[in-house]
């Protein structure tokens, strides 16, 4: 028995065991066995994901083989998706696979897709526009990875994302430096800087710094500093109250740490839009997050319009006792709002009628309170084409990666139509599809079309391998990737719309409304 | 294009067609890059999480002539990615079993796979100049640094340009950059990208600790040297000396009230773990291979020269030519300027150099331009007739208007020459608060 915590270190450095256990519990679909699948596959299976299923009626011919890691010769003649589910198990015994040798996806009923939590399309399928419209009535994410020659993009269809932990990169710290409660304001007055010794002058906690100066500008009836001026003011009088600001190691950090630390404290505007949107929802049909935000919504109205305290500090020039006794007072305010803020669950809860038991759930709910500053939501369509990015392709000039993505789409289009790739002799059949669905609107005639769009549909019909294993490899990375954020509820994911080029190795990404 | 039981087909429009985007369609063969694949001698640098993907990509898209080098075995944290192991490799070289997997996997009789277990210093110049292209997938800043002055030394002095390419990851991040040694910047340019390790001033670790991480530094830079033999380094490895460090940091940490000491902790802060997934290896090994194909084939531009990804904030990249740095020590003019206080001693003085973003050495020996010997790690002669230097003023020993500084580290094959910019008062400051900044 191999012991996860060791196997999976380098992971749950990530996203922890909140993470890993729901990935532990995600099913996902695959439909295709091909190159892209599997290397999207090998790279869930490793850290541990639930369950997969494929979906692949093939045969394992030797083409099969050649840009694909996990086909071997003694595959040949057996079903693709079964090989390709043996193959992928023999990585980690902890995941469960199983295969469906499907002719086609149109005869599997609408109840087969219920069990999974993900779906991915691999290249291009037969009934694709149904499964699109199929999936998203059933509010099942639905993640579309193509490659072609030198490119590759990736959709993702989903209804709605909300993330609770999002990591955000942002450095900033939520302190309430403003708003000092009794308990840290009492813990400030008890320094008093004039009477201390050299000592433990230099040891006083920024955050007493602060405190102090902030209560000085309220006095005098100016604002917390917000623009450079303000807070280069503010640098000076920190510096006038050091006895030597080119020693004072605490006095130096108050000064240097200000920038991302003495911030007005309020519901960020990405925040307030979220419980906008939370005010019109029918709450007695909404997922947890929107009963959360709701709540939160509640919670600020009854504390002075502030979100619940994070409770958790920067490290800071201080001695051990003044750190240790400051972290206790963030901490326990945090326990407090986070308290307060689970009353306000109950009793909404109650009010709907819930009986939901994770309601309530303490690590939910304290995850809420610690990131409910940096709450994210994205609505999503299941459009595959925006005017944006049809106008992006129409700027003149040689070359735009917009052309890229139309391109693949295009494909798909002619493989809805035509049951198969197109090749440099369809060229004139390919740009006239892409002219009839896609620029119609946007021009008279097909040779308006500019001729960096038809030299990138030159490119993808002369390079129409979808198997080069490079490709393959690279979008069935960012696939996972994007499997990942979704399936561990961790991470921003891509929303909606990436396209690469391994031509001149760059990327563009869109919002499709 | 049939050869063995992999056929050609995934690779084969790409070879067959000229694309648009070649920038020399007239000059391009499709008979000259089948054949490019065949006699192409690729070296893969490192077989780990990185290596394993480098290995699988380049037997999948052609190439035929391939070595490997990797020192480190096989540890049961690199199962969640480097999928050409199995617990029972554990122990084993990381080249070696790579090797194996890969060709049995392939199964094409004219795929050439040698491993090599042992450390990329081993083997010379003349070693390295047989190859065509180098993919590099360490972890390690110091052997990359090493390679890359290498294949520097090899251009300067044969002419001969072999393209490295470079990849690294951390999480959901990571980059893969194209080096022509002589012509674009090399990885020594851009030594000051490289994040580096987070540090704790000794002060607050020895009196003043707050956060966990100086209750286990505390256990491991102050309390393991007192209770161990000089001897008997600490080993990460060892779960009996990983839960001695681990013991040690919490009651240290129990004793002055801070919370969140874990072992995940403990064993993070001492290894310097970095987070690391089969996806962003994926990425960046198939982003640095793709280049390695386009380089061999010319059927394509390649990167030009530095790509940076990100997946954890939606998926961004950011792709820029990196331009050379004109004092780069390993392609440029070999110079830096370092500023030092006037009261320092060269003890101080080295100590600082090791420390310093821009130059990050390990064991730097240290001599004038006028041939002074400052400071030698070795041989211990040489170290005992210089140790006496080391708690003299660094002042009293150069003339900054004449000379400079050259720094050598055996783990460099280069040398650096340093300009000492003197400042700040002739004595140390007395004062406690100065001691706790520093
Ligand atoms: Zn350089």
């Amino acid at each position: 028995m191999i012991d996860k915590q060791t196997k999976y270190d380098r992971q749950l450095r990530l996203w922890a065991n909140t993470g890993q256990d729901n990935l532990e519990r995600c099913h996902l679909c695959m439909i295709n066995a091909d190159a892209t699948a599997s290397e999207t596959l090998k790279n869930l299976v490793l850290p541990g994901l639930g369950k997969f299923t494929i979906v692949d009626a093939g045969t394992v011919c030797p083409g099969d083989l050649s840009g694909n890691f996990f086909l071997t010769e003694a595959d040949l003649g057996k079903n693709r998706a079964e090989a390709l589910t043996r193959n992928l198990l023999e990585l980690n015994p902890d995941v469960e696979g199983k295969w469906v040798a499907e002719q086609s996806i149109d005869s599997l009923d609408a109840q087969f897709w219920d069990q999974f939590d993900m779906v991915i399309i691999s290249n291009y399928v037969k009934g694709y526009d149904e499964l699109v419209q199929l999936l998203w009535r059933q509010d099942i994410p639905l993640l579309v990875a193509t490659t072609m020659g030198y490119y590759g993009s990736l959709h993702v269809i989903r209804s709605e994302t909300t993330v609770v932990e999002t990591h955000h990169p942002s450095q900033r710290f939520q302190l309430f430096l403003d708003k000092p409660w009794p308990e840290l304001q009492q813990f400030v007055d008890s320094f008093d800087l004039e009477t201390l010794d050299e000592t433990d002058h230099a040891q006083v906690p920024y955050i007493v710094i602060y405190i102090k100066l902030l209560a000085q500008l309220r006095a005098s009836n100016s604002p917390i500093p917000k623009t450079y001026q303000q807070k280069q003011h503010f640098k000076t009088l920190i510096e006038s109250l050091s006895r030597d600001i080119s020693q004072e190691t605490n006095f130096i950090e108050a000064s240097s740490s200000l920038f991302r630390t003495v911030l007005e404290t309020e519901i960020p505007p990405s925040v307030v839009e979220i419980m906008k949107i939370a005010s019109k929802l029918d709450l007695t049909q909404t997922s947890l997050f929107w009963i959360y935000v709701k709540a939160l919504e509640n919670f600020a109205s009854k504390n002075e319009g502030l979100l619940p305290l994070p409770g958790t500090l920067p490290d800071m020039a201080s001695n051990t006792a003044n750190y240790v006794q400051l972290q206790k007072i963030y901490h326990q305010k945090a326990i407090k709002d986070r308290e307060a803020f689970a009353k306000e669950v109950q009793i909404l809860s109650a009010s709907l009628g819930r009986e939901e038991a994770d309601d309530l759930n303490l690590d939910l709910i304290s995850s809420f309170c610690k990131n409910s500053n940096l709450l994210y939501v994205s609505k999503g369509s299941y459009k595959q084409v925006s005017e944006q990015i049809v106008k992006d392709c129409l700027v003149p000039g040689k070359y735009n990666i917009s052309a890229v993505y139309l391109s693949l789409l295009n494909t798909r289009y002619y493989f809805n139509i035509f049951g198969s790739l197109p090749s440099i002799k369809d060229l004139e059949s390919f740009t006239q599809l892409a002219f009839d669905v896609i620029f119609k609107p946007y021009m008279s005639s097909i040779s308006d079309i500019p001729e960096s769009v038809i030299l990138t549909f030159t490119d993808v019909l002369s390079h129409n391998t979808n198997s080069y294993h490079n490709l393959a490899s690279f979008i069935g990375g960012i696939t996972a990737q994007e499997v990942l954020k979704i399936a561990t509820a961790q991470y921003i994911p891509l929303d909606n719309v990436f396209v690469f080029d391994g031509i001149v190795s760059t990327s563009q990404k869109w919002k499709i409304e | 294009m049939v050869e063995g039981t992999r056929d050609n087909g995934s690779i084969a429009p790409l070879l067959e067609h000229v694309g648009p985007y070649n920038e020399f369609p007239e000059e391009y063969q499709l008979q000259s890059a089948i054949e490019a694949l065949k006699s192409v001698k690729v070296l893969v640098v490192g077989a780990g999480g990185l290596g394993c993907e480098i290995l699988k990509n380049l037997a999948l898209t052609g190439f035929k002539n391939i070595q490997v080098i990797d020192m480190d075995t096989i540890d049961m944290s690199n199962l969640n990615r480097q999928f050409l192991f199995r617990p029972d490799d554990v122990g084993k070289s990381k080249a070696e079993v790579a090797t194996r997997f890969i060709l049995e996997r392939i199964g094409d009789p004219t795929l050439n796979i040698v491993p090599y277990y042992g450390k990329i210093q081993d083997k010379d110049m003349e070693y390295y100049k047989q190859f065509n292209i180098v993919v590099c997938g360490l972890d390690s800043v110091m052997a990359r640094r090493w390679l890359n002055a290498t294949l520097v030394a090899i251009a300067q002095k044969l002419g001969q340009v072999i393209p490295l390419i470079d990849g690294g990851t951390e999480g959901f991040r990571g980059q893969s950059r194209v080096i022509l040694p002589g012509f674009t910047s090399c990885y020594e340019c851009t030594l000051d990208m490289v994040p580096q390790k987070v540090t704790y001033p000794v002060c607050t670790i020895a009196n003043t600790p707050r956060v966990p991480e100086h209750c286990i530094e505390w256990a491991s830079v102050l309390q393991w040297p007192k209770h161990f033999s000089a001897h008997e380094k600490f080993d990460g490895d060892n779960p009996d000396h990983v839960d001695w460090l681990y013991a040690t940091a919490l009651s240290r940490a129990k004793e002055f009230g801070i919370p969140g000491v874990t072992r995940s902790l403990t064993l993070g802060v001492v290894k310097n773990i970095i987070p690391a997934i089969a996806s962003t290896n994926a990425i960046i090994a198939a982003s640095c291979t793709n280049e390695a194909f386009k380089i061999a084939t010319d059927a394509n531009p390649f990167l030009n020269n530095y790509m940076m990804y990100s997946g954890d904030d939606s998926i961004f990249t950011y792709t820029y030519a990196h331009t050379k740095n004109v004092n780069c020590p390993v392609c440029g003019d070999n110079f830096k300027e370092v500023k030092c206080q006037r009261w320092w001693t060269l003890e101080k003085f080295i100590d600082v150099l090791i420390n310093l973003q821009s130059i990050q050495l390990q064991n730097p020996s240290l001599s004038t331009t006028n041939g002074v010997q400052l400071y030698f790690r070795a041989p211990p002669e040489l170290e005992q007739l210089t140790r006496e230097n080391l708690s003299i003023k660094l002042i009293d020993q150069i003339n900054p208007a004449t000379e400079q500084i050259i720094v050598t580290d055996p783990n460099l094959p280069i040398s650096l020459n340093v300009k000492v910019v003197f400042e700040g008062p002739d004595k140390e400051p007395q004062d406690i608060n100065y001691l706790l900044r520093q």
